[in-house]
């Protein structure tokens, strides 16, 4: 190793979707600059166009995979799984994003730059190898969603929703930080495979319970990513504030990177204390699905019911996490596939019907609105029973898979809690389709105009990709599977 | 290849392009693409088939996998033998004949595109029905067909009673559901899996049970599903209810294809019921049961459509009986030659109803023998066929069920010849008051277009000659020919039967007028019994529906008023209201209070990590 | 028992540390319980010092006294002080802050039992961290990507800082 530090070909490649997204992001900065305030609508194709060609290196990376830059990355099949899952989630938010800032009267390329950024964050969350690196990419992640949550500036819930998501982020990131502080000082090292050989080897001396509060540490910051219970409670208020494209994003992208970072760390680097993990991981992601979806009942906003429901199906992965096992693993990565497109799908519908500057994201003001738009409203009503988890859907197979693998691991306790607040949700969900196809249309409905083509496109994209993984998930489950075992 | 997936995937993109576009299409193309896409399916079953006779086997296709989890490991696959040829056959040229009648019937309807929508979507969960190989994919096609059904019997939804039927045959469906449901995951703990084949020559080797045993659970789950979808005692309640569809619909699905659907599964799984003779006589006799108690309901009905939704009741029953005695082709025989001429019943009623402007009480009919006289001679054909006169099909394939269950208990026999004979009373009955005598309405009677009696001319035909298919003989190498040689007494007395009651329903509404009236009356108590369909409605509303009612009123009554969610909510959900105000008070709004909750939720996680090592 | 002079330094830090922390939390004034904080941390990097760390000492004054606190201190111009110094130091939910911090000395004291009797290994990968030239080799050979990447998130910072400043020109 320490003959050459310069990076071959290969390692350039295994880095090559992060690098796009940085290039592309700075060009797209630039590029406002001298497009003048007329052509900055235009920027949108040129971040689906960076979005995409990041699909095509991650495609290229992942057939040829391996660590990089000194084992700070691990481009393997795994990452390459998240790296998909958080493109495809900063594609549908981009093509949400461009009506959506035209009509706020917001178009600017540093938007797509920090989306961008945000994502590049993300892929490289899904395939660090080292803490540092965990870390980093946590920042970068963070800081970018941090601002694009207040990007509205004039609007006051866009700012409290920033300033609440920032200060209780960085709280969170710094337990995260003590807790790699400690696994340092335990280990002496950062590499996760490192971390691993001298946690299992009995003569290191590694206290199992200093490593077991690290651990902990850790999982706080994570924990904190995904809105799991007791560290959601800044979801519901951020969801909320946050321009609608941004909560879309932010429910699917952030958290299945946080996911994917949560499953590397703990099933690499900690086997070695995996009792007292699946206990707190079982009490975690009980009381992550109780308080998601009963507090949803409850609520009349549906950007709210919306966070509420995207805390409670972190709790659903959880219960994939808590089950430690290869077909745990793969059912979290399935299940976070079909969530990014159910979930965008169902706030791209909220971004398009709220209108401007979001004046209807009350329940009561979708009345009537399968009269009106009987297509938005089918789709709409598709995600939703995605969402519920009703066959031939991805959220079926995505819940199917999460408590087969539960109860294959003997959790029974808590696949039937879970089953049964399942059931709980399926009302809140239940209850939108029954106001859209039910109520009589009220004057919510006089303004309401045909969706724009981004949308449109995000709602078809997402409505496929639902149906598609309802219908053959094989397809997605198989390639899940092959690469849980990599992170074993 | 023979690419078995077109089959049901032609109707399937038709539903595509009349449920999405058809709004902004015109009628015609909305026609073509209904009607085209299931002519298509239709052809291309003939093209497979071409193909693949003689089909002595199972013929499967697996085009991926669906579900492969653990132990459980579930392909696509599609299968044909000749089991599902016939049904294949019946589903989709009887199919594309009601598609074809349903373009006249529905000309002058509201919601043109949406109906063919559902229709052709219907098709495909038919076919794919018919065509699964394992019994999940079999699940999806049947909830398949269900959900179909429920929207086109509320498809006037402006109708209160046809949203009230569609949530009845909804409501009532799900208990059948729930039973087959609950088969499937027997089948899954005793087999190990789901594939036809697989189950079946598992089940092979296995003894034949005795006594009860977990094959006797199995298929006796599977009979409350078939029960609840082929509405035979106790859940045949909804589909009465269901004829507030419209008439195509009624013909399609609720008399030819999807009400036989629960037959076809039994038939299928044969080789289960083979291994549990108990659950047998529990099939033999729910038959039974259900054959008399609506032939002797249907006696009554003055609703011709009604009268004629007993009539696929009662003949429902039939086929349970054949199953039930083990001849399994005769009640398949009896699926085809039923499908003919009760689709030609139903269609004919409809001709009739279209003819009187919605007019469906038998006593504003009469004399409408010369004011329509396609639709009449037509009828007529389904008439003769249905009274089991030879050598019609009726005859042929009723024998075939009668024969079998004399030679499995004469008493059988006897009270399905006593059927036969209310059989033949009530269609008769139904046909005097229809098209003999006077005229006693107000309408003024007009023939129907051609592309509505076309399909009823060639259903005549088949209906006249269907018998002459031999479906026994063909589904031979699926199920083994019923044993007893064709007894001429007892196919005499059945015919006699059939004839007897032709007679008297003659002598009653000819001949002597008013006598029938005069018999009811003097008849009093029995009589308003049965013309009450013997109060299993009111029964089933004193004895579940009211105690569920006065037991959980928060829950049903606003389950049914404010549309199932907010009722429910309200109701059984309000602990989980209680519970979700609690959650939302965490939700101050203040940031330091967050913070503190981090770092409480921060001290129990590390306790909970360090003290259970 | 006798008490060396490492151990009487190591308890004034201590003590000191703890005072200072009491007291940020209970001033009135944010801007003196900032000054506490100061001294906070200033007293655990004399602990770090004590325990031989003074890579992680300097580190300490450098970016949490100085860089940390400094921001604290901006966030505080942005607050109305008067108001601020009115209003009831503590919120109604004191108690449950007071069983959390508690519950943290506790876990800490819980774990120092175990952990410091079976002192931890030295960290074996740590080669002289306080000589700056293997601190600079290891950040630009094996560490490069980290260290370059972090770019981004100053990068990533910066835009933000530029969005959330700008007035919006048009509307």
């Amino acid at each position: 190793m320490e003959t050459s530090f310069l990076p071959t070909a290969a390692e350039y490649l295994r880095l090559l979707p992060e690098t796009i997204l940085i290039v592309s992001g700075t060009i797209l900065m630039i590029l406002e600059g001298l497009a003048g305030p007329r052509n900055r609508k235009n920027l949108s194709p040129l971040a689906i166009a960076a979005i995409l060609a990041a699909m095509a290196a991650t495609v290229a990376a992942a057939g040829n995979p391996g660590p990089a830059f000194n084992n700070m990355i691990l481009a393997d099949g795994f990452g390459a799984f998240f790296r998909m899952v958080v493109l495809s989630a900063g594609l549908l938010a981009v093509l949400c994003s461009s009506s959506y800032l035209t009509r706020e009267k917001a178009d600017s390329g540093e938007y797509y730059a920090l989306l961008l950024y945000s994502m590049t964050g993300q892929c490289l969350l899904s395939t660090a190898n080292e803490l540092i690196m965990v870390f980093i990419g946590l920042e970068i992640s963070s800081i970018a969603t941090y601002i694009l949550a207040g990007y509205l500036r004039d609007d006051a819930r866009n700012n409290e929703s920033a300033l609440k998501y920032f200060l209780l982020g960085s709280f969170a990131t710094a337990f995260l930080l003590y807790g790699v502080a400690w696994i340092y000082g335990i280990t002496g090292s950062t590499n996760l495979e490192e971390i691993r050989r001298t946690l299992l080897n009995p003569e290191s001396g590694a206290s199992p319970l200093l490593t077991g509060v690290a651990a902990a540490l850790m999982f706080i910051g994570f924990a904190f990513k995904i809105s799991a219970v007791p560290f959601q409670v800044w979801a519901p208020d951020v969801y909320q504030g946050a321009p609608a494209p941004v909560s879309a994003f932010m429910s699917a992208g952030p958290k299945a990177a946080a996911f994917a970072v949560m499953l590397r760390v703990y099933l690499t680097a900690f086997p070695s204390i995996g009792d007292g993990w699946q206990t707190m991981i079982w009490l975690t992601a009980l009381g992550t699905m109780i308080v998601g979806n009963f507090a949803a009942l409850t609520q009349s906003n549906l950007k709210r019911i919306l966070a509420y429901s995207s805390i409670a199906h972190a709790g659903y992965v959880l219960v994939a996490v808590t089950a430690y096992s290869d077909t745990g693993t793969a059912a979290a990565m399935f299940y976070l596939a079909a969530y990014a497109f159910m979930n965008i799908g169902a706030f791209a519908v909220v971004s398009h019907f709220s209108r401007t500057g979001e004046k209807y994201v009350e329940l009561n003001d979708l009345a009537g609105l399968a009269q009106k738009q009987p297509t938005t409203a089918a789709l709409f009503s598709l995600f939703l029973f995605s969402l519920i988890g009703v066959p031939l859907t991805g959220g079926f197979f995505g819940k199917f898979y999460i408590f087969k693998a539960a109860i294959d691991s003997g959790l029974i306790g808590l696949t039937v809690l879970g089953l049964l607040s399942s059931a709980v949700a399926a009302f809140y969900y239940l209850r939108i389709i029954v106001v859209m196809y039910f109520h009589e249309p009220g004057d919510t409905m006089d303004t309401i105009t045909s969706p724009a083509p981004g949308i449109q496109i995000a709602l078809w994209t997402s409505a496929l990709a639902t149906l598609l993984l309802g219908v053959f998930p094989s397809f997605v489950l198989d390639y899940a599977t092959t690469s849980a075992v990599l992170v074993r | 290849m023979h690419h078995l997936w077109l089959i049901p995937a032609l109707p399937l993109a038709g539903f595509l392009v009349n449920g999405l576009f058809g709004r902004r299409l015109p009628k015609a193309i909305i026609n073509a693409v209904a009607v085209g896409s299931v002519l298509l399916s239709f052809l291309w079953v003939l093209q497979v088939l071409n193909g693949l006779m003689p089909l002595e086997t199972l013929y499967v296709e697996r085009y991926a996998t669906w579900i492969a989890s653990g132990s459980l490991d579930i392909p696509y696959e599609l299968a044909i033998d000749r089991l599902s040829a016939v049904m294949l056959l019946v589903v989709t040229g009887v199919g594309l004949l009601i598609h074809i009648y349903a373009t006249g019937y529905m000309s002058h309807e509201d919601g043109y595109y949406r109906f063919f929508a559902y229709l052709n979507l219907f098709m495909f969960f038919m076919l794919t029905l018919v065509l699964a190989n394992n019994y999940l994919l079999l699940f999806v096609g049947w909830e398949g067909v269900g959900l179909c059904s429920y929207l086109l019997i509320g498809f006037y939804y402006l109708k209160n009673s046809a949203t009230t039927a569609g949530n009845k045959a909804f409501i009532v469906n799900r208990i059948g559901d729930f039973g087959f449901a609950l088969a499937i995951f027997l089948i899954f703990i005793q087999f190990g899996t789901l594939d036809f084949p697989a189950v079946f020559s598992a089940a092979q080797p296995l003894p034949a049970e005795s006594t009860a045993g977990i094959l006797t659970a199995i298929c006796l789950l599977l009979m409350v599903g078939a029960a609840g979808k082929s509405a035979q005692v106790p859940l045949y309640v909804w589909l009465p209810d269901a004829m507030e569809g419209p008439t195509p619909v009624s013909a399609l699905i609720h008399a030819a294809t999807m009400v036989t659907a629960g037959v076809y599964m039994v038939a299928r799984s044969s080789a289960l019921y083979l291994k549990a003779p108990l659950a047998m006589d529990v099939v033999a006799l729910i038959g039974l049961l259900t054959a008399v108690l609506a032939a002797t309901i249907g006696m009554t009905q003055f609703d011709i459509k009604k009268v004629f939704a007993y009539s696929t009741v009662s003949q429902l029953g039939y086929m349970f009986l054949a199953l039930g005695v083990g001849a399994f082709s005769a009640g398949i025989f009896h699926v085809v030659t039923h499908a003919f001429f009760k689709a030609l019943l139903f269609l004919g009623a409809g001709s009739v109803i279209h003819a009187l402007e919605g007019e469906q009480d038998l006593r504003h009919m009469g004399g409408l023998r010369k004011k329509i006289p396609i639709t009449f001679l037509t009828l007529a054909c389904a008439w003769v066929a249905i009274a089991g006169v030879p050598p019609f099909s009726g005859f042929h394939s009723k024998d075939e069920i009668l024969l079998a269950a004399h030679h499995h208990a004469p008493w059988m026999y006897w009270i399905g010849v006593v059927t036969a004979g209310i059989t033949a009373f009530y269609v008769s009955r139904a046909m005097f008051l229809c098209f003999f005598g006077k005229y006693r309405g107000h309408h003024h009677p007009h023939e129907s277009p051609v592309s509505m009696w076309g399909p009823l001319a060639v259903l005549a035909l088949l209906s006249l000659g269907g018998g002459y298919t031999h479906i026994p003989q063909f589904l031979a190498p699926v199920f083994p020919l019923a044993e007893g040689a064709h007894d001429f007494t007892l196919v005499a007395i059945s015919v006699a039967a059939g004839l007897t009651g032709i007679g008297l329903a003659w002598f009653l509404y000819i001949a002597k007028p008013g006598l029938a009236d005069s018999i009811a009356s003097n008849l009093g108590g029995l009589y308003k019994l049965v013309y009450n369909k013997y109060f299993v409605d009111e029964l089933y509303f004193a004895t579940i529906i009211n105690p569920a009612i006065a037991g959980s009123r928060t829950v049903l009554w606003k389950f049914l008023d404010a549309g199932l969610i907010d009722g429910t909510v309200n109701g059984a959900g309000h602990m989980a209201q209680w519970v979700g105000a609690k959650c939302r008070r965490l939700q101050s709004g203040n940031i330091r209070t967050y913070a503190t909750w981090v770092v409480l939720g921060a001290v129990l996680l590390i306790f909970t990590i360090g003290g259970v090592r | 028992m006798a008490i060396s002079a490492g151990q009487i330094v190591f308890y004034y830090l201590a003590a000191a540390g703890i005072a200072s922390a009491i007291l940020a939390v209970t001033r009135r004034n944010p801007v003196h319980s900032v000054l506490w904080v100061l001294s906070l941390f200033l007293h655990v990097a004399g602990l770090f010092l004590l325990a031989g760390a003074e890579f992680l000492a300097a580190v300490q004054i450098i970016v949490y006294a100085g860089a940390i606190l400094v921001v604290y201190v901006f966030f505080l111009m942005l607050v109305d002080l008067p108001k601020e110094e009115a209003g009831p130091r503590f919120g109604a939910h004191w108690p449950l802050c007071l069983m959390v911090g508690l519950g943290f000395a506790a876990i800490a004291l819980w774990v120092r039992v175990p952990g410091l009797q079976t002192a931890a290994p030295a960290p074996a990968a740590a080669p002289n961290t306080g000589s700056v030239e293997s601190f600079g080799s290891a950040l630009f050979k094996q560490f490069v990507l980290p260290f370059e990447i972090l770019s981004l998130v100053l990068l990533a910072a910066i835009v933000g800082a530029v969005v959330v400043g700008r007035r919006r020109t048009e509307a």
